[in-house]
């Protein structure tokens, strides 16, 4: 649904009237998910974003991102992309909801920063 | 937000992609201030209760379109705007919210694309809203609408396919080859 069966007739890579825009999301991602994207500098590991479990204890999803408050770099954001993708699939697939108490907690904890 | 009736529209009103004509209003000061009332904006929503302020959505969306559409904003306040998204990802019905989400992954992409081209130094600005995009697909991702799913494929020029079952989606993903088939 998100993605263009890839069985379709090829389309030319200067071409996006019919490429899906979660196609390119998705591949944006992966390109962010290398680790040599524009040699990256080690990162420490006092760098590592704290990203939340993709799923709550029941199976809900809920965002990684969650607690996240701060960035320093950019690639702090690799291991968030590596693993968007696969973890999407599979919280679809279990299809338990959505875990909106942790929704709604990040989103609180943002706004009355 | 008791008289919000009258706040509401008011704060809406002060929100806009256009400069000011004022040469003497100092440009920081104002991207300041664009960044505090879309944050109110964005309390305000979300501080409400499911669809208080529907009435209002049209002009929501034309603004926030209009900020993100605006190069001479700056990243601070449209980070802003896709934390206002996320709000009203959580606060206005999806059903509503299906024709809106063309053009705000076409501008998300920009941010991601951008970020690739030219990644935004460490500490600043620009590097927050990278983080305020990655949040905003977080959320997407997580959510998950049907009607954003079906939308996409729609504003994409797809063939137009039926409405699929929701427990048959996986059937018609292309997946990466690290997940496992149940």
């Amino acid at each position: 649904m998100f993605i263009t069966d890839t069985t379709d007739a090829a389309y030319p890579p200067e071409s996006h009237e019919a490429e899906s825009i979660m196609d390119r999301l998705t591949e944006i991602m992966a390109d962010y998910a290398t680790p040599n994207l524009r040699s990256t500098p080690r990162l420490g590991m006092d760098d590592s974003l704290h990203l939340e479990e993709a799923r709550s204890l029941t199976g809900q999803r809920r965002p990684r991102l969650g607690q996240v408050q701060k960035l320093h770099t950019l690639y702090q954001l690799q291991p968030f992309f590596s693993r968007a993708s696969i973890e999407t699939f599979e919280g679809v697939y279990e299809d338990a909801g959505v875990d909106w108490e942790a929704v709604e907690d990040g989103l609180w904890h943002e706004i009355e920063q | 937000m008791d008289s919000d009736k009258e706040r509401f529209p008011e704060l809406l009103s002060r929100i806009t992609a256009a400069p000011s004509n004022n040469i003497f209003v100092n440009r920081e000061q104002e991207m300041l201030s664009r960044s505090l009332n879309l944050r109110r904006l964005s309390y305000a929503m979300l501080a409400a209760e499911q669809n208080h302020y529907l009435v209002h959505l049209p002009s929501i969306q034309e603004k926030l379109v209009d900020i993100l559409r605006t190069d001479i904003v700056s990243s601070r306040v449209h980070s802003e705007v896709y934390l206002c998204l996320r709000v009203m990802m959580c606060r206005i019905s999806a059903q509503h919210l299906t024709n809106f989400w063309p053009v705000i992954l076409s501008e998300l992409l920009k941010v991601f694309e951008g970020a690739m081209d030219d990644p935004p130094a460490d500490g600043s600005e620009d590097l927050l809203l990278v983080l305020a995009a990655c949040k905003f697909l977080d959320l997407l991702l997580v959510i998950q609408s049907e009607d954003f799913q079906m939308c996409v494929l729609v504003s994409c020029g797809a063939d137009h396919q039926p409405p699929m079952d929701v427990h048959h989606r996986h059937d018609r993903r292309r997946l990466p080859s690290r997940v496992p088939r149940s």
